[in-house]
């Protein structure tokens, strides 16, 4: 078999339904996460030391916390009788991951909510803005990560690319069809991040806009 | 036809030669003997009905009211399932034979691994005949008669199309397999990496939808997989071990001439070639039981039948060197707190010494993540701040690739580009877990460092580089966190880590949970450590560090 053989339609369409469950774990977890953190975010700009501290302490165990190990730990205690499974309509992969990736982008968001706060009481507008790209890179982060799926026996885009590397007869062919699918990953990441630039460029504009009228 | 049809076909009509020949020999005298030891049970039992003091509770149960009870599991294709005359099987036909030798009706009573045992216990049944593995462990819960009726191997099952596998071939092979089982004990140390589920069907359903390349499991389990009704074979058995001998038993405290009668009714079965005959009736394999009909059938045997009955499996581990303090840290736990804490790991020999592997090889993993990580960033950001222009080309491609291609992807990638230049070792499985990962954050760091160059003119002590180092010192110190943290991962391109061990462990002893909390827990200290030992050694090296 060669590199032209595995590189077919029938492959692209396995690696975009593959990929869609990287997405939709993307989109859930920053849906679903992100106002969580924005929460704790508050509480960690809170002026009261006794609400501030315990949720900061919080935020450094969530960011000492592998992410493969979340995954890993989610995937041996997880099974799919488990009441958690009722919201994701018995789709334990897609639970599996959006479970696993929540500690981090928790912490993530709570971070870079924190930092808006902050810029938004110096009143620094523009800065504050800054948060919309930094959600593009945790969905970034996100659909990358839950590419360890593969390694725990969840169907995505990355388990796609593993199988059918595994057909190619020596390694230097299987070199070759990685680095496509590298480039396939890197298009599709640039691409993601589009939207999120866009809707930060139209948002810092009229901010710009509204301080020239100003002034 | 298929040779793989040929054998199928030439090993059924074996069989079936085998027991018209040999079969009809050893047929009379064990017969005999076994109907002789019926009807004196009978006798002595039916005469004393109403004295329960002199007849036990099964005997009068089975030759008084005339009714064997019989446990049967109803949901294992070929051995114990739903007919529409009730339950079909090997272990059905058994039941049924058995109850005929007796001369007694039969009864059926579903039951399940949980609570087979339990429902001998509760003389809810008499008899047990439900894929029961009879080791040492479960030896003295209940009286297992021999000998065994089956015997099954824990088998690696694979694509039809890839080649033969030899035990050398799995040091580098991902295997899945279910949560729990004892053959784990022989097959975790010899395989790459363990994928564990918890139920059968869910290991079958991976190997179908490509997830899993190899599986191991029962061999009973596995037999629609490998011989599929619609005859097309897609995979096939690769290699075979441990094999359990399967054995039924009654409750405790039945009389030794109940159990000597069933003893005899067993030996009689092999003897005449039922138990073969059923077996081939349900396609199933078939070697275990032509050898003990052969066995049965021996003159040794015929003369010592208590000397040819085989030993129940052994399954107790060697112990190891801490496993007294385990017991005395449980007990403690248990005493003081309540805590009902099982440390596997310091149980035995086998866990122990993969738990301290694991261990060892985590914690040189995450000192070589650090310094590996430093001296990429450091590598990176003199590519990206050289002033000859086609270097700084080059570092930016490696820093556009390694930001926006999968963690996982660049694993991968790193250990194909090493088996490919070298060959599969430990060092070459560590060297690209440490190249991945800390080429990533390397990637990350150098990026800030480089940045940090543009604002950096250089001082009086420190060149404007190592002042450029200074100046990024809080999110290189982020990255090199994000290493420790990530080099976790390295599992996945077979690095013996703890990940792994702990895997391991939890694949033949259970308690999943446990074992992951200490991963956890070790990760966190790992980061920990990594903190303090940075605000310590940093400083030393690079002048303005201020994380």
């Amino acid at each position: 078999m060669t590199l032209f053989d595995v590189l077919t339609l029938d492959f692209l369409l396995a690696f975009l339904q593959g990929l869609t469950l990287n997405l939709s774990t993307a989109l859930i977890v920053l849906v679903t996460v992100l106002p969580i953190a924005f929460v704790l975010a508050m509480g960690m700009n809170s002026r009261h030391a006794l609400v501030s501290r315990p949720i900061e302490a919080f935020i450094k165990l969530l960011q000492a916390l592998p992410v493969f190990v979340v995954l890993f730990f989610m995937s041996g205690v997880l099974t799919d009788r488990s009441p958690l499974l009722v919201p994701f309509r018995g789709n334990l992969p897609l639970m599996l991951l959006v479970l696993g990736q929540t500690p981090y982008v928790m912490a993530y968001g709570a971070d870079q909510f924190s930092a808006m706060l902050s810029r938004l009481q110096r009143r620094d507008r523009r800065q504050a803005l800054l948060i919309i790209p930094s959600i593009g890179r945790a969905f970034q982060m996100v659909v990358t990560t839950s590419c360890f799926g593969a390694a725990l026996g969840v169907p995505e885009a990355m388990s796609v690319v593993i199988f059918t590397a595994e057909q190619l007869p020596d390694e230097a062919t299987q070199i070759m069809f990685y680095a496509v699918a590298s480039l396939m990953f890197l298009v599709i990441l640039r691409i993601c991040l589009i939207p999120f630039r866009v809707v930060h460029s139209v948002f810092d504009k009229r901010i710009v806009a509204s301080g020239k009228v100003a002034a | 036809m298929t040779p793989s049809f040929l054998s199928k076909v030439g090993w059924r009509v074996l069989g079936v030669v085998w027991l018209c020949t040999v079969g009809m020999v050893g047929m009379v005298s064990a017969q005999d003997i076994a109907a002789d030891a019926v009807a004196a049970l009978r006798e002595r039992v039916t005469a004393n009905c109403n004295t329960p003091d002199l007849v036990g509770p099964v005997e009068r149960q089975v030759l008084c009211d005339g009714l064997l009870r019989v446990g049967l599991r109803q949901d294992y294709p070929r051995f114990g399932e739903d007919g529409a005359n009730g339950p079909v099987g090997y272990e059905a036909d058994i039941a049924r034979d058995i109850a005929a030798r007796l001369g007694v009706e039969v009864a059926f009573v579903p039951v399940t691994p949980i609570n087979r045992i339990a429902k001998l216990g509760s003389a809810e049944i008499d008899l047990v005949i439900a894929t029961m593995g009879h080791n040492t462990q479960r030896d003295p819960t209940v009286h297992f008669l021999r000998p065994h009726y089956f015997q099954s191997e824990t088998i690696v099952v694979g694509r039809a199309t890839t080649g033969p596998l030899e035990w050398e071939d799995l040091e580098t092979r991902l295997v899945c397999t279910t949560v729990g089982n004892y053959s784990n004990v022989i097959l975790a140390p010899r395989v790459g990496r363990l994928m564990l589920f918890p139920r059968p069907q869910q290991l079958i359903d991976a190997m179908e939808n490509e997830m899993c390349p190899l599986i191991a499991q029962d061999d009973t389990l596995l037999i629609p997989l490998i011989n599929p009704v619609d005859g097309v074979t897609r995979f096939e058995r690769k290699l075979g071990f441990a094999p359990v001998p399967w054995g039924m038993a009654m409750p405790l405290g039945v009389s030794e001439e109940m159990s000597s009668v069933m003893r005899q009714i067993l030996i009689e079965m092999h003897r005449d070639g039922t138990f073969l005959r059923y077996a081939l009736d349900h396609g199933l394999p078939t070697a275990f039981l032509t050898e003990e009909s052969a066995r049965w059938r021996s003159e040794a045997c015929a003369g010592s039948p208590q000397d040819c009955l085989t030993p129940p499996l052994d399954v107790q581990l060697e112990p190891s060197a801490v496993a007294g303090i385990a017991d005395l840290i449980e007990n403690t736990l248990a005493q003081s707190l309540g805590l009902e804490l099982r440390l596997g790991f310091m149980e035995s020999e086998v866990a122990w010494r993969l738990f301290l592997g694991g261990l060892g090889t985590s914690i040189l993993a995450v000192i070589l993540s650090v310094v590996a990580t430093v001296l990429l960033s450091f590598a990176v950001a003199s590519l990206l701040v050289s002033q000859l222009g086609p270097i700084r080309i080059l570092g930016q491609t490696l820093v556009t690739i390694f930001l926006n291609v999968p963690t996982f992807l660049v694993l991968v990638i790193m250990s194909t580009l090493m088996i490919w230049a070298f060959s599969y070792s430990f060092t070459t499985a560590m060297a690209s877990a440490i190249l991945a990962i800390c080429g990533i954050n390397g990637c990350y760091a150098g990026s800030a460092i480089a940045e940090a160059h543009v604002v950096t003119t250089g001082t009086a002590t420190s060149s404007r580089f190592m002042q450029s180092v200074g100046v990024a010192s809080i999110p290189l110190n982020g990255y090199i966190f994000n290493a420790v943290r990530g080099i976790s991962a390295a599992t996945v391109v077979g690095v013996p880590d703890l990940v792994n061990a702990l895997n391991d462990i939890t694949a033949f002893s259970g308690a999943q949970t446990f074992y992951y909390w200490l991963l956890v827990i070790f990760y966190i200290a790992a980061v920990l450590v990594t903190g303090l030992a940075l605000r310590r050694a940093m400083p030393l090296f690079v002048p303005g560090w201020r994380a």
